[in-house]
Parts: C-alpha cells; sequence; structure tokens
C-alpha cells in the first residue's frame, strides 16, 4: 500500500467509489424493475383478471337467471342467451386463467372452476333444454338434477366468489406488499451503500491526507527552509510512491546544492586566500619596481661613470699605443723622432759598436799582453841586462791583463745590457700590443655599455610599465578579494550542516523523522563532521593563517586549505605610491 | 843588489804558464824563443793527427803540435785568441798549439816538487816537477821527453 504510486491509488479509490455507485446503481435498477414487475403483475395480470372473474361471476349469475327465466317463462330464447352468457363466462374465465399464469395456486384453482362450470354448464344446458321443451316432463329425476344443479350452481358461485376474492385481495395485496418491500429494501441498501461510500471515501480522503497532503506540507516547510538559506535540512519521507520521489529528489537536489555551496564556498575560501596572497604579491612586486627603479637609476648613474672611465681608459690606452709605437708626433720625443723601440733600438746599435769596440780593446790587451809576454822571455834571454825591461814587461802585461779584464767586464755589462735592452723592447712591444688592445678592448667596452645603457632604458620602461601593470594587478586582486569576500558572504547566508542548528534551534522536522515509522532508515543528513563550514574553527584557523603570513613569506601558499570563510580583509592599500611617477 | 839577483836567478827560474782545458802547464821560459798569435797553419799528410802542420816563422818552417790532442784532450775551434807557444825543444824549433798564455812566473826552485809517482801504470817522465801557482798546480812539462823526434822534424819535401 505504501509503495503504491499515487496515480494507482487514485485509480484504485476512485474506481472503489465508481464500483460503489454502479453497485448502488444496479440496486436502484433491480428494484425498480422488480417494483415494475410487481406492479405490472398487479395491474397487467390481476386487475384484468379480477375484472375477468368479477365479469365471469355476473356472466355466471345471468346464465343462473336466464335459464331460471327460460324454465319459467318457458322462452326457449332464454335458451340462446343462456348460451351465450355460458360462453361468456367461459372466456372470462379463459381471460382470468391466461392472467394469473404467474400464480400456479390459482391457476389451480381457476382450472378446477373451469372444470366445475363446463360439468355444471352442460349438464344446465341440457336439463334445461328439456325442461323448456318439455315443460310436463317434469319428473324426479329431473328434479333431483335440477336440485343438484343448483347446488352446483351455488358451489360454483362460491368459488368464484373465492376466486375473484383471492385474486382481489391476495394476490393483489401480495403483489403491492412486494412492492412495498423491495422499496424498503432499497432504501436501507442505499443507506447502507451511502454509508459504506461514505466511509470509504473518508478512509480514502485521511489515506490521501497522510500521503500526498502531509509530505507535501513537509516538502513546503522544506522549501521554505532552503528559501531562508538552511540547506542543512531533508525530507525525511522514504515512501515509494511519486512524493517519495520527489522527497528523494528533493534531498538529492538538496545533497547536490549543499555540495555545491561547500565547493563554492571552498572555492570562494581559496580565492580569496589566492587573491589575498596575489594582492601581497603584487604588492611585493610593486614595491619590488620601485626598488628595481631605484637600483636601475643607481646602475644608471654607475655606468654613466662607467662610460666616463672607460672613455678615459680608451683615450689613454691610445695616447699609450701611440707613444709605445712612436706614431704620436705631437710627442717630444716623437719630435726626436725617437720612441721607446727606437731609443731601445739605438742602445742596441751603440751597445753593438761598443762591443766591437772593446773586442778591439781586447785584442789590442791580448796582443798587448803576448807582446809583454814575448818581452819578458826576450829579457830573460838577456839575462841580467834585460832585467829591468823584464820588469816593464811585467807592468805592461799586468796592464794588458787588466784591460783585457776591464774590456771583458765590460762586454759582459753590454751584453747584459744589451739583453735587458731587448727585454725591454720586448716588454714595450708587448706593452704597445697590450695597450693597444686595452684601446680595442676600450672600444668595445664604450660600445658594450652602450648597449647596456640602451638595455638599461629598455628595462627602465619595463619596469615602470611592470609598475603600472602591478598597480593594475594590485587593484584587480582586491577586486577580486572582495568579490571572493562577497560570495563568502552569500555562501555564508546558507546553512550547510545541522552544526549550526543548535544554535539555532531549528529542529522542525527531527521529530517526524523520529516518528517515522522506520526508524532504521535515517534521514539524509549532511555529515556534521565536515570541517569545512565549521564556525568554531574559522576564527583560530584564520588568525593562525594570518599570523603566518605575517611572519614573512616562509609559506606563500597556504598549503592545507584552510576553510577560511571568515570575510576577507582587503590586504592593505593599494600601491598608491607615487613615487613611481617620479621614474 | 847584483848579487842579489845573481843569487835569485840561481835559486829561482822563470816560467811561462798556459792553459790547457783549464788545467795550466808551465814551460821554462829558455825554452821559449816567442810567443805568436794564432795564424793559419798549412797541414802536412802522413804525419800523427795532433801535428797540425808546418808554418812559417820568418823565413823558419817548423812543425805546429796541438798540446790539446798530444794530451788526448778534446779538440776546440782555434780562434784568434789561440796562441802559439814557439820553443825550442833539442835544439829544434816547434810551434805549440795552446789554449791561452796565462802567466809569466818567477817560481822558486825549492817550491818545484818532484812529480808524484803514480807506478809503472803511467808514464811521468814528461813532467819535470810541479809547483804552486796561486791557487792551483802547475805542471812543469818536460819538452824533450814529450816530443819524440818524429814529431819534431819537419819533412824536407815540405819545407
Amino acid at each position: 500500500m505504501k509503495n503504491l504510486s499515487i496515480r494507482l491509488k487514485l485509480i484504485l479509490s476512485t474506481g472503489i467509489l465508481a464500483l460503489g455507485y454502479l453497485l448502488f446503481l444496479g440496486l436502484v435498477v433491480w428494484t425498480g424493475a422488480d417494483m415494475q414487475r410487481h406492479l405490472h403483475l398487479a395491474s397487467d395480470s390481476l386487475f384484468p383478471a379480477a375484472l375477468a372473474g368479477q365479469d365471469a361471476d355476473a356472466g355466471f349469475q345471468k346464465l343462473t337467471q336466464d335459464y331460471k327465466d327460460a324454465v319459467l317463462t318457458q322462452n326457449a330464447a332464454l335458451l340462446g342467451s343462456a348460451d351465450e352468457d355460458a360462453q361468456r363466462v367461459t372466456a372470462q374465465l379463459q381471460i382470468v386463467r391466461t392472467r394469473t399464469a404467474e400464480n400456479p395456486s390459482l391457476q389451480q384453482q381457476v382450472s378446477l372452476i373451469q372444470d366445475q362450470f363446463k360439468d355444471i354448464s352442460s349438464q344446465s344446458k341440457a336439463t334445461y333444454t328439456k325442461m323448456v321443451s318439455t315443460p310436463d316432463a317434469m319428473d324426479e329425476q329431473l328434479m333431483a338434477t335440477v336440485k343438484n344443479l343448483a347446488v352446483e350452481n351455488t358451489s360454483l358461485t362460491k368459488s368464484l366468489k373465492d376466486m375473484n376474492e383471492t385474486i382481489a385481495k391476495k394476490d393483489f395485496q401480495g403483489e403491492l406488499d412486494g412492492v412495498a418491500k423491495t422499496t424498503t429494501l432499497q432504501r436501507m441498501l442505499t443507506v447502507v451503500l451511502f454509508a459504506m461510500a461514505f466511509g470509504f471515501a473518508f478512509l480514502v480522503t485521511v489515506v490521501l491526507e497522510k500521503q500526498i497532503s502531509v509530505p507535501l506540507k513537509l516538502a513546503v516547510d522544506v522549501l521554505r527552509q532552503v528559501a531562508l538559506g538552511d540547506l542543512s535540512v531533508s525530507l525525511p519521507v522514504h515512501t515509494g510512491d511519486e512524493v517519495g520521489k520527489m522527497a528523494k529528489a528533493l534531498n538529492e537536489a538538496l545533497d547536490k546544492l549543499r555540495t555545491t555551496l561547500q565547493e563554492v564556498s571552498e572555492s570562494a575560501s581559496n580565492a580569496n586566500t589566492s587573491s589575498q596572497q596575489l594582492a601581497k604579491a603584487s604588492d611585493a612586486i610593486s614595491s619590488g619596481a620601485q626598488e628595481q627603479a631605484a637600483s636601475l637609476e643607481e646602475t644608471s648613474a654607475s655606468l654613466e661613470q662607467i662610460t666616463a672611465a672607460v672613455r678615459l681608459t680608451a683615450e689613454n690606452a691610445n695616447t699609450a699605443s701611440e707613444l709605445a709605437s712612436g706614431s704620436h708626433k705631437d710627442n717630444d720625443r716623437g719630435r726626436d723622432g725617437t720612441s721607446a723601440i727606437a731609443a731601445m733600438e739605438e742602445i742596441s746599435v751603440a751597445s753593438a759598436k761598443i762591443s766591437e769596440i772593446i773586442s778591439t780593446v781586447d785584442e789590442i790587451a791580448f796582443q798587448t799582453n803576448l807582446l809583454a809576454v814575448n818581452a819578458a822571455v826576450e829579457a830573460a834571454r838577456a839575462g841580467e841586462e834585460g832585467r829591468g825591461f823584464a820588469v816593464v814587461a811585467a807592468e805592461v802585461r799586468i796592464l794588458a791583463q787588466r784591460s783585457a779584464g776591464a774590456s771583458k767586464e765590460i762586454k759582459g755589462l753590454i751584453q747584459d745590457s744589451l739583453r735587458k735592452v731587448e727585454r725591454g723592447s720586448e716588454l714595450v712591444k708587448r706593452v704597445t700590443q697590450l695597450v693597444g688592445e686595452i684601446a680595442l678592448s676600450s672600444g668595445e667596452q664604450s660600445a658594450g655599455i652602450e648597449q647596456v645603457n640602451t638595455a638599461m632604458n629598455q628595462v627602465d620602461q619595463v619596469t615602470q610599465s611592470n609598475s603600472a601593470q602591478t598597480e593594475e594587478l594590485s587593484a584587480t586582486a582586491e577586486a577580486l578579494s572582495e568579490q571572493a569576500a562577497h560570495l563568502m558572504e552569500v555562501i555564508s547566508t546558507f546553512t550547510l550542516s545541522h552544526a549550526e542548528e543548535n544554535h539555532r534551534d531549528r529542529q522542525p522536522f527531527q521529530s517526524y523523522a523520529a516518528n517515522s515509522e522506520n526508524p532504521n532508515q535515517q534521514p539524509i543528513h549532511v555529515q556534521h563532521g565536515n570541517p569545512v563550514t565549521r564556525p568554531q574553527t574559522r576564527a583560530g584557523r584564520s588568525t593562525a593563517s594570518a599570523k603566518s603570513d605575517s611572519n614573512g613569506r616562509s609559506n606563500k601558499r597556504v598549503k592545507a586549505r584552510p576553510p577560511v570563510l571568515a570575510v576577507a580583509v582587503p590586504s592593505g592599500p593599494a600601491p598608491e605610491d607615487t613615487s613611481f611617477q617620479e621614474f | 843588489m847584483k848579487a842579489l839577483v845573481e843569487n835569485k836567478v840561481q835559486e829561482s827560474q822563470q816560467f811561462i804558464t798556459f792553459l790547457l782545458e783549464d788545467q795550466e802547464y808551465g814551460l821554462e821560459i829558455f825554452k821559449i824563443r816567442e810567443i805568436r798569435g794564432y795564424a793559419p797553419i798549412t797541414p802536412i799528410p802522413n804525419v800523427p793527427p795532433h801535428v797540425r802542420g808546418v808554418m812559417n816563422l820568418r823565413g823558419t818552417v817548423l812543425p805546429v803540435i796541438d798540446l790539446r790532442m798530444k794530451f788526448r784532450l778534446p779538440p776546440v775551434e782555434y780562434n784568434k785568441f789561440t796562441v802559439i807557444v814557439i820553443a825550442t825543444v833539442a835544439e829544434k824549433t816547434v810551434g805549440l798549439l795552446v789554449d791561452a798564455v796565462s802567466d809569466v812566473l818567477m817560481v822558486a826552485n825549492d817550491a818545484i816538487r818532484e812529480a808524484p809517482d803514480f807506478g809503472a801504470a803511467v808514464d811521468t817522465r814528461f813532467i819535470n816537477g810541479v809547483f804552486q801557482s796561486k791557487e792551483r798546480l802547475t805542471v812543469s812539462l818536460n819538452l824533450e821527453e814529450l816530443l819524440t823526434e818524429s814529431e819534431l822534424i819537419v819533412p824536407q819535401q815540405v819545407a
């Protein structure tokens, strides 16, 4: 019964009512037909039968009178009239018989009367005809017959009277009684049927009221709660009919709505957090851009200095290069036509000359030494006379040796100085080369610094545009944050779980759920343990996250997706720093 | 004064010292005729390798001997400082190629020591003695023992 659909229930109840009505109709039809039958019987059968009976009685009386008159008057014509009367009685009796076909006892009675009349009629006709034709033939036998006929006549008359009485009183009355009985039955059945129909209708109404109206009312209440923003409610209806299905669908819809709203809430919270972070990040970027701009300015200034320094270096290097290579005509030495290298070469040449001279001196010293030795030999040969000469020779030899030593020393010195000059020359060449390279590098450096300058300008422009865009970003983030906060405000008007019901004392369906006939079937409720919308945790979590945020950027992204439903505080003032404009 | 000099002459003699591979050798000054700078030497065939050839000294042709080679020292390139010592050996004049003339020394006789005995394996006949000159020892050579007859004779056909 419970799980029958309402349609079926309605069809069933209406059908039952229609069946009752049909029964009632049948009853009426039946009772009407019965009454009609009775009345018909009374009017079509009994009434003509009664008339015919009375006519037959009257006919018989006339017949008897006619026979009597015929005998008395000796009028044979009256015999004919008596025959007519007899025929009339027979006909009337036949009518009675046909009309009372439904009453066998009456039929039998009529049949007896017919037999009796036939008997009497034929006997009477014969007797009275004889008496009329032969009025003198009155004998005892005839008299006995007449007497017998009279008795039989009386009997028949009585029988006819009985029959008429029976028809008139008994049967007619019986039929009328039957009509009355049928009417009474009809009335009684009508009352019973009506009572039954009324009871059934009442029952159906009650049942339907319980199965449709009450759940619908519940649904209306639930929907009203939903309209008030309380999404924690659910419909505790668990029937299998359309209302139950509707309740299930509504619960599912509510569940879905709840889940969606929770997700939206989470998303809004996340969006809020993210937008706050975004705002912070954009602030950081903004301040970074300012720092960058300041650094850029400093760098620019430094670059200018570097440029000047490099230019100076390049000039100096060029000058040095020219000086070293001797191509610089304005220089003092340049006027003499010499340079470091030229001087070195001259020194070299001079050294070579000195070397030559020294070698000559050396040779001379060698020769002198030889001469001195020879002189010493000659002096030794000369013996005593050459002794003085020997001394002189020794002196000369010593001088020669000294000059040889000196020349050797000079030679060494010259060679040393030559080596040094060569080295100096090489160094100068090297220096010249290096200075040339320095000059070249300085030029390249200059060009590079120009490029760096250009790049710096571009970076400056980019930084400025970054700064502007960061401001926009900041504003956007703020707007986003506000939107998220608004969204969360909007969502916070919805109650997503029963956790808040205790505070609001709103439990309109709990009692119904408790009274529901199947206590095992719990109504669908939102999980109480869901921390997402728990209001107690909001403040602590949000302050905690705020603290961690204020502690620095150690956790740039709040990892655990804190269910912060707290209204987003716009993160600081927008970077309206006008120092950007100075750039 | 004269007596002193005489005495000195008796007690000492003069040496000309020359260098061969940084070793100083000495020759009695009386054996020396003169010292000459290097002059081109005319090589002669069929002689020992240390006999470099002959030279013309004021009309006299004399053999020139490379003492380095004689002493089996590694040969060197002759240059303008190479010296030829003209000495008289067994009344024959000979030129001796040496690295350089170093000094003229007066050496006391008692300062000259006998050549050390190296045993029979080493011929010390051409060493007159050894004396100290400045920081090092100078070997006094006996040219008569050092140079054989064949080395002193100049082939006539060349002369």
